[in-house]
């Protein structure tokens, strides 16, 4: 969508608005189902940690796709990271980083907060240095997973 | 001349309202499914012209719909455009189901567009 084309058209500012508005309980979502993620591996419970990885790659999946698909690209960058590096963890492309979920997904949700009050984007947490790291890391391993992909089978959702 | 028919399904509401909002202001008739149970069961109501699929969906994923419409009298060569993400990207998913084309997501509905019309002929 051409820059300005938003503003310049009150139905798409109208759908913008109301996507915004649900980041309040995007958030709530998310910041659930990352506990959940988080109590279940404490507790070593690898099944209900699996059920919840899933369950906070579907909240993360859908912002990725609804923050760029709207033009907020410093929101999106952020969700998009997240989701293609829960991607890669649920392929099981790449070393595992399940360790860092909690505090990446805690960044993701303060840029959810930061959009919802600004009624727009979230610059200020996506240009953070723990923003560009996160980008920065899920360009690395989607990198290496491309030079080592060789599967032309729609990819496993789980780990066997 | 009647609209061509594009059933859209995208779990993911806020997409589904822009897709909707933008295909019908370019001349497409637009059915939104919620989810792939909702895609399938949608696919023999109506004589599409186009299907669009996400592909991470509850109930039936993208490749499910698919693989069940292709298998369906009539659809063998029905024009379908599967909404993929980088990731499913980059692990080399292929798309060997007949008339398909991917479109990484996220995409400029422009090119969303562009790709229908190329599809249709239109």
């Amino acid at each position: 969508m051409a820059p300005g084309e938003w503003e310049d058209d009150p139905e798409l500012m109208n759908l913008r608005l109301e996507l915004i508005e649900s980041f309040a309980e995007r958030k709530s979502e998310l910041d659930a189902r990352t506990a959940d993620f988080a109590r279940a591996r404490a507790a070593g419970d690898a099944e209900a940690a699996q059920r919840a990885l899933l369950a906070v790659h579907v909240v993360v999946h859908k912002l990725a796709g609804a923050a760029s698909s709207y033009g907020l690209r410093a929101l999106g960058s952020l969700a998009e990271a997240l989701d293609d590096l829960l991607g890669m963890e649920l392929a099981s492309r790449g070393e595992s980083q399940l360790d860092r979920l909690p505090a990446r997904s805690a960044l993701l949700s303060r840029a959810l907060a930061e959009a919802h009050a600004a009624k727009g984007d979230a610059p200020a947490v996506a240009s953070s240095p723990e923003g560009r790291k996160l980008i920065s890391d899920a360009g690395s391993i989607l990198s290496e997973a491309s030079s080592g992909s060789s599967s032309d089978q729609p990819p496993s959702r789980r780990r066997s | 001349m009647p609209k061509p028919k594009i059933l859209i399904a995208e779990d993911e509401p806020a997409i589904a309202r822009l897709l909707e909002f933008k295909l019908s202001k370019e001349g497409f008739e637009v059915t939104i499914a919620r989810d792939g149970g909702e895609a399938s069961a949608n696919l023999p109501r109506s004589r599409w012209d186009l299907v669009i699929l996400d592909l991470m969906m509850p109930v039936k994923t993208g490749w499910e719909v698919l693989g069940e419409l292709r298998k369906v009298k009539g659809m063998e060569a029905l024009p379908v455009i599967v909404l993929s993400g980088k990731a499913e990207d980059s692990v080399g998913v292929a798309v060997p189901m007949g008339n398909t084309r991917r479109l990484a997501k996220p995409f400029a509905p422009e090119a969303l567009v562009q790709t229908i019309r190329e599809m249709l002929g239109a």
